[in-house]
């Protein structure tokens, strides 16, 4: 594959990005914590009637669907790590792209679950 | 000397050096360790919170309703261990990064204690957080 060397450094392929790509899910998984926690917490503290409006309006269709791309944050960052653990005890060190491409899939058909049994609260 | 051998830096402080002998090893091995905690906590988070018969059913999620799921205590275990060994694996992830920007290359310390403070804070906050799902008076 002359060309696709030819047009892409190799600092730049996969590797890198799924370097970047673990980072960025990190800080936002981690940024999405502390509002979790906020969220939750600040609901809870009034008591029941603010509890149960708060939880409905987070389980509007388009909060679910949000939720949707927070999973894939989870299963990217799951699946790279999971690469990654991989590579600390030595395995696979040579294949990364395979290994890498291979978990992709893997995360993509955790995602077609999760976004069919999400489905109905979605489509309501 | 014997003592400084077995003491981690000792030798280098009574030398008058300042010699950090600090590897990481142990942070590193952490972050594994929590990741695969994390890994299993968050699934089974997820799937108790989310993916259940009752969870997809779409019947609304009320306080009550979280309290009577909470009446079991594994609910509130498994919380604590998920907000603590997440919070591990997040802040020293981000300490990753900071140091990667250069942020505390003079003061790795001051780094590292003030993520330390925020992470048992926000232990403190989440596990405070959990207490009015524990309740049992409606």
């Amino acid at each position: 594959m002359k060309t696709y060397a030819a047009a892409n450094p190799a600092k730049y392929r996969v590797g890198m990005w799924a370097f970047v790509l673990h980072r960025l899910t990190g800080v936002v998984l981690t940024l999405y914590l502390l509002a979790h926690m906020i969220v939750i917490s600040t609901a809870a503290v009034s008591g029941t009637l603010s509890f149960d409006n708060v939880m409905e309006t987070l389980h509007e269709p388009w909060v679910i669907a949000l939720e949707l791309l927070l999973i894939a944050a989870v299963v990217y960052h799951l699946m790279n790590g999971v690469r990654l653990l991989l590579f600390d005890i030595g395995i696979g060190i040579r294949r990364q792209k395979g290994i890498f491409w291979v978990l992709m899939l893997v995360g993509l058909a955790a995602m077609a679950w999760t976004t069919a049994a999400l489905w109905p609260l979605i489509a309501r | 000397m014997a003592v400084a051998e077995r003491i981690p830096g000792l030798a280098g402080k009574i030398a008058g050096k300042q010699i950090d002998t600090d590897t990481g090893a142990l942070s590193w091995a952490m972050q594994r360790f929590t990741a695969l905690l994390v890994g299993i906590f968050i699934v089974v988070h997820l799937w108790l919170l989310h993916f259940t018969a009752q969870a997809t059913s779409g019947e609304p999620v009320t306080l009550i309703s979280v309290r009577e799921r909470m009446a079991s205590p594994w609910y509130f275990i498994l919380d604590v261990l998920l907000l603590a060994s997440l919070l591990y694996h997040s802040l020293n992830g981000l300490r990753s990064v900071l140091i990667d920007w250069g942020v505390g290359s003079r003061s790795g310390k001051v780094l590292s204690g003030t993520l330390l403070v925020i992470g048992i804070l926000l232990l403190v906050y989440g596990i405070w957080a959990l207490i009015p799902f524990t309740l049992g008076q409606y």
